[in-house]
């Protein structure tokens, strides 16, 4: 149950970003001033922060969902539990690697 | 359940056939996930990856430019704003049992989606703008 | 002999507003079923209590409970199962009539809704209709269901909406779905592919663990939800 709890809440979470995420993008329509102004900002270290956190929850909504998918298409209902830590250490991996180069230029950032 | 609830249960039918959706709701919402899955990867490991990471002016313009990655945006934007809207729709259905509150939430979702979908298609096949 | 504490909830609907907890300790073995305990209160504390059983040897499905906060049957849950401090509570979203008796129209209305009864208009042949074990062991587990409700009363599909068709119901469809000697699946699956019917089933896995005949019940639904795409 708390597989799917966490599911629900990471989806609804993932679609406000993405409500922001265009509505950010967009500003590419005011010209490079304004675009570079807005990138300058969610460059700043807290936005960097909030961006690993993000790649945390897209990862357990993806992993967690490919689970759902495998369980819908081609059974394993009775491993269920196995696949979604089977799903989880994939995430987790995917997680260090992704998160890696995000905290290096976040530090880079910080010892300019 | 309340009697309450039971009546706006017998009343209205509207509640009762709109929300979970049928089987190709369903079975979209699978196919979706799982390209949005391979074009997050792809998204991911040329932004962060191959890429520094940075989102320039000059960076973004250079990558729209090319039609390919206006497709590719494209297709991104699609598939997980569908997926993103028919995920929240089926939320709604498992908790909004109101016809009026559902009726204003879907009528919400259905208007914010379009101009999310526009807005999003504006910035991807208007560029560069003048 | 070991003393173990009771936590029961209590409803009388002719003189509580809401349902309470009342204590009660019995000396029970690590092998008394819990619902042995239960007739030890009923019998020798509180005539009061109330509860449904009949068979006592998990097959007629009246004794579904929640016990320690999963649902089970009181007559298959041994007391070395649960641990010395039990919680008995009535199954969850239905509606309480008293004590630990819920009713379970709104059940059973779902489970006359996929006409649970075999169709096949070909006239008899001589003997019994035949039936490949391949094709039995499709349905075997599913043919194994008592009804008792615990599925559908802990899955949160249904504890949000109680219009949902539940996991009881549709593992009855299944059943006589692929049963290949039934002749009525096409008018079963028109009647369980509503906006109430499988695809409020989230993969959430609680029916699972609740079945006390460990039925792979969510396995059943997406199966269904297949059939339906053609898949
Ligand atoms: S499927 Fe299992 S839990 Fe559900 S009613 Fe049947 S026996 Fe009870
Ligand atoms: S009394 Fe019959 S199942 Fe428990």
């Amino acid at each position: 149950m708390v597989s799917w709890a966490l599911h629900r809440l990471s989806g609804l979470a993932l679609v406000a970003y993405l409500c922001l995420h265009i509505f950010v993008i967009h500003n590419l329509a005011y010209g490079p001033e304004r675009f570079d102004r807005v990138m300058e900002l969610l460059g700043s270290p807290a936005f960097k922060l909030m961006e690993i956190g993000l790649l945390g929850v897209i990862l357990y909504h993806a992993f967690n969902g490919l689970r759902v998918i495998i369980i819908d298409f081609w059974g394993g209902t009775k491993i269920q539990k196995q696949l979604f830590w089977i799903m989880m250490v994939i995430a987790a991996a995917l997680f260090v690697a992704g998160a890696a180069p995000i905290a290096g230029h976040l530090l880079n950032a910080l010892a300019h | 359940m309340s009697d309450e609830k039971k009546q706006e249960h017998t009343q209205s039918m509207w509640v009762r056939n709109t929300g979970t959706g049928g089987s190709r709701t369903w079975l979209f919402q699978r196919l979706t996930g799982l390209f949005i899955v391979l074009i997050i990867l792809l998204h991911f490991g040329i932004n962060h990856l191959i890429g520094t990471g940075e989102v320039t002016y000059d960076v973004v313009a250079n990558r729209l430019s090319n039609p390919l990655w206006k497709c590719f945006d494209m297709a991104f934007l699609t598939f997980a704003l569908y997926h993103g809207f028919a995920g929240v729709w089926v939320v709604v259905a498992d908790y909004v049992q109101t016809n009026s509150w559902r009726l204003a939430i879907y009528s919400a979702l259905i208007l914010s989606g379009i101009l999310l979908y526009a807005l999003g298609t504006i910035t991807i096949l208007g560029f560069p703008f003048k | 002999m070991q003393k173990i504490r009771f936590r029961i909830k209590r409803f009388n609907p002719a003189k509580d507003r809401r349902p309470h907890f009342e204590d009660f300790t019995v000396e029970a073995e690590p092998e008394t079923p819990v619902l042995d305990c239960l007739h030890e209160i009923k019998w020798h504390q509180d005539g009061t209590l109330a509860f449904r059983r009949s068979c006592g040897h998990a097959i007629c499905g009246s004794c579904a409970m929640t016990i320690n906060g999963q649902n089970r049957l009181a007559c298959q849950t041994l007391v070395k199962n649960v641990g010395k401090n039990i919680i008995v509570e009535p199954l969850r979203s239905f509606p309480l009539e008293k004590d630990l008796i819920v009713n379970l129209d709104r059940f059973y209305e779902r489970f006359y809704s996929i006409m649970p009864y075999f169709v096949n208009n070909s006239p008899p042949p001589d003997t019994e209709r035949i039936q490949w074990p391949e094709d039995q062991e499709l349905i075997d587990e599913a043919a194994s269901c008592i009804l008792c409700a615990s599925c559908t009363s802990s899955c949160p599909s249904f504890w949000a909406d109680d219009d949902y068709i539940g996991p009881s119901a549709l593992l009855k469809a299944y059943r006589f779905i692929f049963d290949t000697r039934d002749q009525a699946q096409k008018e079963r699956l028109a009647l369980i592919n509503t906006s109430k019917g499988p695809w409020k089933c989230h993969t959430i896995f609680n029916c699972n663990e609740a079945c006390p005949k460990d039925i792979d019940i969510t396995n059943a639904i997406a199966r269904l939800k297949l059939k339906l795409n053609d898949l």
